[in-house]
This record gives C-alpha cells, sequence and structure tokens, in this order.
C-alpha cells in the first residue's frame, strides 16, 4: 500500500515538474477523467434515468388504469409495473449527485426502514402504519422531511401488497371500504410524487446538466468523479448493505431482528431480485458497463487498469470486480423471501452477504480511492 | 518532525514532491535518519510525567480500553480452544474469532456481551489502508482454525513423521505434516497483524496521530460526546490497551497476567541480559506520549511514538531470532518435540515482522514480500522436518537481525 501512496506521489511529482502547474491540476495523472464522466452520463446515467421514467410513466398509466377500473387484472398489471420500476430504482439511487442530491431523491424515492433504537420505537415503525396515519387524518404533505417514510416505492407497496391477505381484500380497500376514497387518492399522490421527481431530474441531466457533470473533472472534493465515487459507495454501504440486509438482521447497536424491515416487505418475495440489481448497478458503474448492453467503457475499473494499481499482486480492479461477482453469487443463494428467511432461526447466510458486500465497501473505500486520490467525503464510526 | 505530524496528508506529499523534482531517485528516508530517536532518555519535555498509567481530567479517569482489554481476553480464549480434545466445532471457534454481540463465543460471559471482535483489527490498521491485504490476512488466521479442526484432531492419536500430522514427544505438541502447531502460528501471528498493527499503523500511526480534526479537538480540549477524553487521548490509550489491557494491574504492569499477545514477549526479552530495560523503555514511552498528549507537546508525542515504533518492533524481532535459534538447537539434539514447538512460535513472530514500524522510513523492517521470503524457506518441502542441519535457520536468523541493531548472538542467549 504503501508503494502505492509513494508511485502515486511520484506521478504527482512528475506531472508538476513537467508542466510546472499546481497540485490541484484538472488531469492529476495520464488517466482521462473527463472520459469516464462522460462515459457514466452518457451510457449509464441518463440512460438509467430514461428508462426510470418510462417504468414509472409505465407505473403512472396502470396506476391510472386501476383508479377508473379497480379490478384485479388491473391490480396485478399495477404491481407488475411497480416491480420494474423498482427494479430500475436500484440503479438511480446511486446518482444522488446535481438535483437528485438538491431535492433528496434517494430518502423520498425509497425510505423502509431506519436502523433500531432502543428506547426509540418510532424507530421501529413500519411503513404501512405512517401511511395509515396520513390516510386516516387526510392531510399530509409529502414534500415534508417528515414524511420520508410514508411514500415513495415502500407506500406503493403497503398500498399495493399490504391492504389485505389476498387481492380481494386489498380492491375491497379501493372500493367499497368507508375509506376507499382516500386510499385511491393517497395511491395516486404518492405515484405522481414519484414520477415528478423523477422526471424532475432527469430533465435536469438533458437540460445542461450532463456538461456540468462531465467538466467538473478537477481534482477537488466537489469534482464530479470525487462526488459519484462517494455516492458509489455510500448507496452500497447505506442503501444496499445496511438498509436491505443490515437493519432487518440487527446488525449494529443493539442486535434486534427485525424482518419486517426488509425492503418490498409487503409483497415479500422480491427483496432478493431487489438486492441483485442493487448490486449489479452498483458493480456495472465501477466496471462502466452501458446500461442494459455489454458494451464497456471507462470507469473506475479503467482508470485503475490505468494507474496499474495493485493489491497483494493482483490487479485491484480485478479484485473488485471478483469481490461484486462473488457477492453477486451469495446473494442468490439467498431465499426469494428475506421476511421469510430472516424470520427464521438462522440467519448465518445473511450475515455471510452483509459481510461480502462490506468487503467490497472496504476496498473501494481503502485501496481504490487512495490510490485514485479521491477523498472519502463521510466516515462512519470503526466501532471501537 | 513537527510539520510532518501536524499535516501529514499534504505537507509531506508536497515535501516529497519538491525532493523529486531536484534529485530523482534519492532516498526517502534519508533525512530522517539521524534526526531519529530510540530511548526515552533522549527525550526532553518539560511537564510531568505520572507513575503510573493514570490520568484524570476533574479528578476522573480519561483513560479508557475495555475494547482492547475485551479482544486480548477473546485471544487468550480462542487459543484454549485449539484443543484436540475440544467439544467445540471449527465454526464454533471462527464464530467466537468474529465473535457479534450477544453471541455465545466464549465461557467468559462478559466477553460474549461485548460488542468487539478479533476478526475485523486484523492488518486492519489505518496506516496499511489495504483492505484486500486484510482481507487476506483474516482468512489466513481463519485457515489457521479450519486446518486445526481438518488436519490435527483427527490425527491426534497419529505419531506425526515427515509428512504425516499427528503427535510429537511426551507432552505433546499436535503438529501438521511440516512439523507446525496451528495455535501457534495463530497465537504469535497475532502479536503482529492484531497488537502491533493496532498499536503502530493506527492508533500510533500518521493517519491518526496527523488527523487535524483530531488535533485542533486535542488542543482546545474538545472531549468526545458523553466521554471525558478527547478522540486523540483515546486513542493514545486504545494503542497502550493492546499491550497492557490483559496485564496483571494495568496502570503499572510488571507481570503478564492473562496477556497471551504481545506484553508476554516484552517481559521474556526484558529477562535477556542484551534487552534488559526495554519494558521500562516501551511502558515509559507510554506514559511520556501520553502526558504529551494532555500537554498538547506534539513534538514529545512524535518522539514518544518513534521510541514505541524502535523498541515494539524490537522485541518482536528478538523473539522470531530466539525461537529460531533454539529450535535450530533443538533439532540439533534431536528434540523434536521443543523444536517443531519452538520453530512455529518463530513462524508466527517472523509473520508479524511485516506490522513492525522502522521510525527511520515509516515501513516495515521487514516487507511483505521480504516477509514471504523467509516463511517460503520454512514452508519449503517438508517444512521443519527438513531444517535438521540448521543451515536455513541460520539463514533467517541473520537476515533477520541485519535489519535491526542486535546480533543473533544476543538474541538467541
Amino acid at each position: 500500500m504503501k508503494k502505492i501512496f509513494y508511485c502515486l506521489l511520484m506521478v504527482l511529482a512528475l506531472g508538476s515538474c513537467k508542466g510546472g502547474s499546481s497540485v490541484a491540476d484538472c488531469m492529476p495523472d495520464s488517466f482521462d477523467r473527463s472520459a469516464l464522466l462522460t462515459n457514466w452520463a452518457d451510457n449509464i446515467i441518463i440512460p438509467s434515468y430514461t428508462l426510470y421514467v418510462d417504468e414509472l410513466t409505465s407505473l403512472q398509466t396502470a396506476k391510472d388504469v386501476f383508479i377508473e377500473t379497480p379490478n384485479e387484472q388491473n391490480l396485478v398489471l399495477l404491481r407488475t409495473e411497480w416491480l420494474e420500476a423498482y427494479i430500475v430504482w436500484q440503479n438511480v439511487s446511486i446518482y444522488e449527485i446535481g438535483k437528485a442530491e438538491n431535492i433528496r431523491l434517494r430518502d423520498y424515492t425509497n425510505t423502509f426502514n431506519v436502523p433500531h433504537v432502543k428506547d426509540e420505537p418510532e424507530t421501529d415503525k413500519l411503513t404501512g402504519e405512517f401511511v395509515e396515519e396520513n390516510i386516516s387524518s387526510g392531510s399530509y404533505d409529502l414534500t415534508l422531511s417528515t414524511q420520508l417514510r410514508s411514500q415513495g416505492f415502500p407506500a406503493l407497496d403497503y398500498l399495493l401488497n399490504g391492504l389485505g391477505d389476498t387481492d380481494a381484500e386489498i380492491l375491497l380497500k379501493y372500493t367499497s371500504d368507508e375509506n376507499a376514497a382516500k386510499y385511491t387518492l393517497y395511491l395516486d399522490d404518492v405515484s405522481n410524487r414519484l414520477l415528478s421527481m423523477g422526471a424532475e431530474v432527469m430533465t435536469d441531466w438533458n437540460n445542461g446538466y450532463r456538461n456540468t457533470f462531465i467538466t467538473n473533472d478537477c481534482n477537488a472534493s466537489t469534482s464530479s468523479l470525487n462526488k459519484l465515487t462517494n455516492d458509489l459507495i455510500f448507496n452500497l454501504e447505506k442503501a444496499t448493505r445496511s438498509a436491505q440486509i443490515g437493519t432487518p438482521i440487527g446488525y449494529l447497536g443493539e442486535p434486534v431482528v427485525i424482518p419486517e424491515k426488509v425492503q418490498a416487505f409487503y409483497k415479500q418475495d422480491v427483496s432478493k431480485v431487489l438486492l441483485i440489481a442493487s448490486l449489479t448497478a452498483s458493480k456495472n458503474l465501477f466496471n462502466g458497463k452501458h446500461l442494459n448492453s455489454d458494451t464497456v467503457g471507462e470507469s473506475l475499473k479503467s482508470y485503475l487498469d490505468e494507474l496499474q494499481i495493485t493489491a497483494v499482486g493482483n490487479d485491484l480492479s480485478i479484485v473488485l470486480d471478483t469481490y461484486y461477482e462473488e457477492a453477486i453469487s451469495e446473494a442468490q443463494k439467498l431465499d426469494e423471501n428475506f421476511y421469510e428467511g430472516i424470520s427464521q432461526v438462522d440467519i448465518e447466510k445473511y450475515r455471510d452477504i452483509r459481510e461480502s458486500i462490506h468487503l467490497i465497501i472496504e476496498v473501494l473505500k481503502t485501496n481504490m480511492i487512495s490510490a485514485l486520490d479521491i477523498k472519502a467525503d463521510y466516515s462512519d464510526s470503526d466501532g471501537d | 518532525m513537527y510539520t510532518k505530524l501536524m499535516n501529514v496528508g499534504i505537507l509531506s506529499g508536497i515535501v516529497l514532491l519538491f525532493a523529486a523534482c531536484k534529485n530523482e531517485g534519492d532516498d526517502l528516508g534519508d533525512e530522517n535518519d539521524s534526526g531519529v530517536i530510540t530511548t526515552v532518555s533522549e527525550i526532553d519535555y518539560d511537564f510531568d510525567v505520572p507513575a503510573t498509567y493514570v490520568f484524570t481530567r476533574d479528578s476522573e479517569t480519561t483513560v479508557s480500553f475495555g475494547g482492547q482489554s475485551d479482544r486480548l481476553y477473546m485471544g487468550k480464549e480462542i487459543l484454549g480452544f485449539f484443543d484436540v480434545n475440544t467439544t467445540k466445532t471449527a465454526e464454533n471457534v471462527k464464530s467466537a474469532f468474529n465473535h457479534s454481540e450477544n453471541g455465545n463465543d466464549f465461557d467468559d460471559a462478559n466477553l460474549n456481551e461485548s460488542s468487539k471482535k478479533i476478526q475485523n483489527k486484523v492488518a486492519s490498521s489505518n496506516d496499511l489502508n489495504d483492505a484486500v491485504f486484510a482481507a487476506e490476512s483474516q482468512n489466513l488466521f481463519i485457515s489457521y482454525i479450519d486446518k486445526f479442526f481438518a488436519e490435527i484432531v483427527p490425527s491426534k492419536d497419529v505419531v506425526a513423521s515427515k509428512g504425516v500430522a499427528g503427535y510429537v514427544g511426551e507432552k505433546p505438541r499436535y503438529v501438521n505434516s511440516k512439523g507446525m502447531e496451528y495455535n501457534q502460528l495463530f497465537n504469535k501471528g497475532l502479536i503482529g497483524a492484531l497488537v502491533v498493527d493496532q498499536v503502530l499503523n493506527n492508533y500510533l500511526g500518521d493517519v491518526r496521530v496527523g488527523n487535524e480534526e483530531y488535533i485542533a479537538d486535542n488542543t482546545n480540549e474538545t472531549l468526545l460526546e458523553g466521554e471525558n477524553y478527547t478522540t486523540y487521548e483515546h486513542h493514545f490509550d486504545e494503542a497502550y490497551g493492546y499491550v497492557y489491557g490483559a496485564a496483571d494491574n494495568p496502570i503499572a504492569p510488571v507481570a503478564k497476567g492473562d496477556d497471551k499477545f504481545l506484553f508476554t514477549y516484552i517481559t521474556q526479552v526484558n529477562g535477556m541480559s542484551a534487552f534488559s530495560g526495554i519494558q521500562d523503555q516501551i511502558f515509559s514511552a507510554f506514559k511520556i506520549g501520553r502526558a504529551a498528549v494532555v500537554a498538547q507537546d506534539y513534538d514529545v508525542l512524535e518522539d514518544a511514538i518513534e521510541v514505541l515504533q524502535y523498541q515494539i518492533s524490537k522485541v518482536v524481532a528478538v523473539r522470531a531470532v530466539y525461537y529460531l535459534e533454539a529450535g535450530k538447537n533443538n533439532l540439533a539434539a534431536q528434540e523434536y518435540e521443543s523444536a517443531f514447538h519452538g520453530l512455529s512460535e518463530a513462524y508466527g513472530f517472523i509473520y508479524s515482522l511485516q506490522f513492525t514500524r522502522n521510525p527511520n522510513t515509516g515501513e516495515a523492517y521487514l516487507s511483505i514480500s521480504e516477509v514471504e521470503a523467509l516463511l517460503s524457506k520454512l514452508d519449503a518441502g517438508d517444512g521443519f522436518w527438513d531444517l535438521t542441519d540448521g543451515t536455513v535457520l541460520d539463514e533467517i536468523s541473520n537476515t533477520i537481525a541485519d535489519k535491526f541493531d542486535f546480533t543473533v548472538a544476543e538474541a538467541a542467549e
């Protein structure tokens, strides 16, 4: 590791000798950062937003059809659209930069749990409880930060899957229930807001933010590369590892297993699909793989390769790709239904997948960012 | 040294940068050679240093290293699990190594309740900053557990011979097909990968000690929320705790007590005539360093850390050579039981050398690849069974001693 450090300093030194420019040069090394940012923007991020908004638009249409004619067929269709959009969301979740960061897209779209805190029962409340409170009070403002847990995909999960044990029971809530109009309105509000937030961010990327993103390629902590790399790590740590696995199994703090805290608790059998989508999105961004294509462009992987960064004698990019692969194949061995799986006595395999994801995070946070001279913009306690 | 400490990240980078421009290929360590100090008598300071490791603020202690004590006691229990008649499984022992809060892993209920674990601290220091290496190192220790259960336990009634795992001698010692005791590799390896790495490369390392935010908080006496200490004080105590956290009377440690790791071997090296006084060097350097943190005298702190780097690293090296030479003599006398036991300890201490820290260079006294090269000499062929003529063992001893300022004869006493 030290060797890498000195190599990097030498690289910096040579650069500064040649050009006589400052340390904060826009080209800190031989790698073309703007090519990486261009690939990320044009082939991964913008296509992801485009697909995401497409999916949300289909969801919107299905929601309108359902509200018009609330029957089982339309419920099933709406649910399918919900899941498709939710899967694409796992990509979009990573890119918390620009407008998305500005409007807290991730928090408002997919806050399905918070970690358990002793003597704070609020931390263990489920989405359905928040939704029911809003529906029964009839007055709510989803733009308030106090409303993070009563909207987005988790709220739709509850509204489409959690209102009854059978589809017939769920339909009653939208038809003959005394609050049927309120449930319908809430479904409408939550879907509309999801689409409008996603569309707002997509529009921003299409109306100039792409260039802002690509041209901000200097080596400052606010540069696009620094920020999005931190976003990649943060998302993998908080949205993937902690929210999807760690929090339901009560990994941190008071070890309280609360299987109801899984992602898509009300649907139940899609938590694994969503986890794999989340891990795959992270891996693809790291590798620079274009959305829905096998083409691979400039990325963190090629950056590490350009600088010939190794760890324990192997190419770090290959080590990381392997760790991602291992985590994904381990995830594939989990139960489709995390709620049932985590409710079992033996949650060892959930601890294992958490460890596998954690290892990727550690390597990104230590080996990779120091090699690429990226500064972590957040830190968490080291548990000692 | 002061600027290095204060701005270790940026300034040292710039200094190196200029150095590289002016004089390419110059030895980056050269300018430090003269300035490094190795004994506490060389430290000048103008504040009081207490006789024992007791530091207070408003009459309340500011010292806390419970997490480090926990890990040392966990390590001790895990070593006890390397028992051929154990009722435990490999999974049980690995679970103890990777303990989670309230896991029923230990006999001591307090340890079960602890949120600390050993595994994720192995080779995980901030200065090494290499999670791939950390994972590989952790897997090595896990493999010792697995192999103990896979190779040693089933052959506990077999007489060990070249290429055959089993027992050796009367005591007896249980060894693998190369004559190696996994519990010794585990124990002595952790002295480096856990204790020395956490002390020298983490809590007393550049990343933590050079952290400007921590320094500013210490200078302003900004205490950690809910605690009576600054982060800077606490980190120093955590380093102390890895050395003395399981000793008898940790505020004035003399006897090893329950310690199974570094402190035990500090006391042993201290008992050798060439190294007499090393125990006091280390303890005093810790006290002076901690008092320097309180006095906000960061130059003295740096001096104390240099002494600790030098003296602690030396303990590991002396024990490596000591066991190599003892093993050589035992092999010559065909005392395989003692020989294999000692060489297993030597193997672990040699492994540990990659976690030491030379104050002249800021690097380990032996690099990872140098350590690998030495260990591969012990691993080759039938391992310890092939070393009977002693030449390889002398070779390794000389290689190690050459990196330090003691002789093989002094360490072989």
